[in-house]
């Protein structure tokens, strides 16, 4: 190789290197600025506006007192409440049982059910005040368990809360943890409580009172949830010289619970939610076209002033009231199940509270500007709706304090400014 | 055969420039940050090993049309610049770096008349920047911390069609038709210190679209060569997602260079531009930023050529320079100055079909004792000439 060549390969070679370490570097730009001298533009102008409802398109649905989305008897829970006089609640929760079969399939052959070992009665306890000690929930059986139907009310449940049909006791152990369960057992001469005099009589209904020192309240799990009561038997079934067992597992066929008053009716002119059966509030907006096209929000804020005190037993439940998006506004005919792929906005209101709730609902009404036609609108509901103990009035624009949507926005930066 | 070769080399370099003409750009500085932004200076790598003494004699550049006359062969030329910066301002110091594509063009003579035509893009003024700021603003009567990034790619570019005509005499003309354009693509984007506050981000683009003409004259004699030109751009239309914002006059330009071989291995060279940037003054002040000023950009330097019968091997280039920028940090405040040395070299190969140029430049910024820059520019420059057949 010539020295020429070498000198010319070296260069070229340097030259490569060269373009390789232009290549190979990362851009890295940013740097320190006081504003306003340095910044084109200047900065970000944020603001904040309050939005109220379009008036009289703000309303509870089902207006009718007696209706509502989630009723007690396909509520995720059965409300139990101490029955102290005075008490806000007193809820005596009612089961029946799918009917116990009187026999039961060995390989092909159907066999009688000869004698019951023991039964089990158990519940799952969804909610309760782990500062109350001693509690026990006092378990009722219904002689007549067609009784325990749809439409059962308070005083035919009160026939029942004798001291003949009391079948067990349970205890609740001031350990007893939410989701955890309780059961009664019975055994041996406890058997004879749950004879059911001739065939075609197995189905058991009970009523389930909360007992203890103190005013308190809890849940069990209902039919339209997990972990819902359970009726189990354990079953012989003896043929000749051969004898058969088997555990007879039964479901609820209905489950409910009873107060001595109704819920207080909304007031139509104010916004309800939760109760027993649970109201929904939806709230209309009309954004101007500057708020949904031309402005970046960065907080959106309902704010809900409670037209009397927040009602609940906040050490059992808290009034968790949540505020979700439509997809599109169909008022009272919202879906009972709600829409639960849209983000929804929660908060938790103090029972007893009159001041102010506030729900960040900015995730929601982000989605007024981003998606055509979606409608500027906010329904309220209670969790769980149905079968807590809590409710919620609010004001509106016809009474009291009407709901306010703050919104914290950002203006068009001005782009164009050298 | 000769013919195809050349068309296919034509073509090919078109789309190359083409495709690289996104990426044009000076590198960035805060004192581009206001305004346009930092003016391009229309610079080969050769032009910026000595300082930018020369850019209206070197037919590699883009300042000068007649300067176009010197090109014998078709020519291809890329330069990339990746700059190493520190920036200082009241707000702190921070360090930069960027890579970018100031300067690219394609010329060639024409057969039968001593004309030569040349095509080419460059940066007219750069706005790469990206600022961070924190502040506190109230809210609903609540104090909030706030964190804002304010960026910005992209700018002016000027994209040129010149031709220059040679006589026999030694002079030679050129005019060049200037179409500025480009765009600006810029985010702003704010965190709150309280994350209850979504952050926010709005993006948007700025493109400009205006006309220029130069016309240039150069001339040569046995050891010396002097070049003029001047240059008229007329207002630029400022569109903010291809909605008109705003005019803005942009300057006229004259300048001179004259080149000195006092001996054989040595060229000294120097130049004098100014714009008329105040043109723009009220036009920006009108539109919120902080003015213009007229420019001044005065260059000295040289060549040291080791082998007289090789010019391209490995000369030594030297210069310095100094600028003052139009765009001051504020209404009213000191107009920036720049002051730069320049070092730089080159080899050709491929029997001079390619040569590849460096430079390197330490310049150094200011306006007022608050604001200053220093930044480190590695140039390099790629000339191909796929039918170069003599010395």
């Amino acid at each position: 190789m010539t020295a020429p060549l070498r000198g010319r390969l070296r260069a070229l070679a340097a030259a490569a290197a060269a373009a390789l370490v232009l290549a190979a570097c990362q851009e890295r730009l940013t740097a320190p600025a006081e504003c306003p001298s340095l910044c084109p533009g200047g900065s970000l102008d944020v603001r904040d506006t309050l939005v109220l409802p379009m008036a009289g398109r703000d309303s509870t649905f089902p207006p009718e007192p007696e209706l509502g989305y989630a009723d007690r008897e396909l509520a995720s829970s059965i409300r139990l409440a101490t029955t102290t006089d005075g008490d806000a609640f007193a809820d005596v929760g009612v089961i029946r049982f799918v009917p116990r079969d009187t026999s039961f399939l060995v390989r092909d052959t159907l066999r009688l059910v000869t004698s019951v070992d023991s039964v089990f009665i158990g519940f799952t306890v969804q909610a309760l005040d782990t500062t109350a000690n001693g509690l026990q929930i006092g378990v009722y059986r219904f002689p007549d368990p067609a009784a325990a139907a749809s439409g059962i009310t308070w005083t035919q449940t009160q026939a029942v809360l004798q001291p003949q049909f009391r079948i067990a006791t349970i205890a609740i152990p001031d350990t007893l943890e939410r989701g955890e369960t309780v059961q009664a057992e019975f055994r041996g001469a406890a058997l004879d409580l749950l004879s059911f005099p001739g065939p075609g009589r197995d189905t058991l209904a009970v009523a389930l009172v909360l007992e203890g020192p103190q005013a308190t309240g809890l849940r069990v799990a209902g039919i339209s949830s997990t972990g819902v009561p359970s009726f189990r038997s354990h079953v012989k079934a003896v043929q000749g010289d051969s004898t058969y067992s088997t555990v007879i597992a039964r479901t609820p066929a209905f489950t409910s619970f009873v107060s001595p008053q109704a819920d207080v009716p909304a007031d139509p002119a104010l916004l309800a939610i939760g109760g027993v059966p649970a109201k929904r509030s939806i709230v209309r907006f009309e954004l101007t076209p500057f708020l949904r096209d031309s402005i970046g929000i960065v907080r959106a804020v309902l704010e809900l002033t409670p037209a009397e005190p927040v009602v609940g037993l906040g050490a059992v439940d808290p009034v968790v009231v949540r505020a979700r998006g439509l997809l599109v506004d169909l008022g009272a005919k919202s879906p009972l199940v709600p829409e639960t792929s849209l983000p929804a906005a929660v908060d938790t209101a103090v029972v007893g509270a009159a001041g102010l709730l506030e729900l960040d609902v900015t995730r929601l009404v982000r989605t007024w500007q981003t998606v055509e036609g979606r409608p500027a609108a906010l329904q309220l509901n209670l969790a769980p709706e149905g079968g807590s103990f809590g409710r919620a009035l609010f004001g509106s624009t016809r009474a009291g304090t009407a709901p306010r949507l703050r919104i914290t926005y950002a203006t068009q930066f001005p782009f164009e400014a050298p | 055969m000769r013919r195809t070769l050349m068309r296919r080399s034509a073509l090919a370099l078109a789309v190359l420039a083409a495709s690289l003409a996104g990426e044009a750009a000076a590198q960035s500085s805060q004192f581009g940050i206001r305004g346009p932004g930092i003016p391009g200076r229309g610079l080969s790598a050769r032009a910026l090993g000595t300082g930018g003494s020369y850019g209206l004699l070197d037919p590699e550049s883009g300042q000068n049309p007649a300067a176009l006359g010197q090109v014998t062969t078709l020519t291809a030329v890329f330069t990339g610049v990746q700059s190493f910066r520190t920036s200082e301002n009241p707000a702190g110091e921070a360090t930069g770096r960027d890579s970018r594509f100031p300067q690219t063009m394609v010329a060639g003579p024409l057969r039968r008349v001593p004309m030569t035509i040349g095509f080419g893009y460059g940066t007219y003024a750069s706005r790469d920047f990206s600022l961070a700021t924190t502040d506190s603003i109230t809210v609903g009567g609540t104090r909030l911390g706030v964190s804002d990034t304010l960026a910005s790619r992209g700018g002016l570019t000027d994209i040129r069609l010149a031709a220059s005509y040679r006589l026999p005499s030694d002079w030679t003309f050129g005019v060049g038709l200037h179409a500025i354009t480009g765009s600006n693509r810029i985010q702003v984007r704010r965190v709150f210190g309280d994350s209850a506050y979504l952050p926010i981000t709005q993006r948007s683009e700025v493109s400009y679209s205006g006309v220029g003409l130069s016309l240039g004259v150069t001339r040569a004699w046995r050891s010396v060569a002097v070049a003029v030109m001047g240059r008229t751009d007329g207002r630029v239309r400022v569109n903010r997602d291809t909605t008109l914002v705003s005019r803005i006059d942009l300057p006229s330009t004259v300048g001179a260079s004259v080149r000195w071989r006092p001996a054989a291995k040595l060229d000294l060279m120097g130049q004098g531009t100014y714009r008329t940037w105040s043109d723009a003054n009220q036009d920006l002040v009108d539109q919120g930023a902080t003015g213009a000023e007229s420019t001044i950009d005065l260059a000295f330097g040289g060549q040291f050529t080791r082998d007289p019968r090789r010019p391209g091997s490995l000369p030594l280039r030297f210069g310095g320079r100094y600028a003052t920028l139009p765009f001051p940090t504020a209404l009213g405040a000191e107009q920036p100055k720049e002051v730069g040395v320049a070092l730089g070299t080159g080899v050709q190969f491929a029997g001079n079909r390619a040569a590849v140029d460096l430079a390197l430049e330490h310049v150094w910024r200011s306006a007022g004792p608050q604001y200053k820059e220093r930044a480190f520019q590695v140039v390099v420059g790629v000339s191909i000439r796929p039918t170069f057949s003599g010395q």
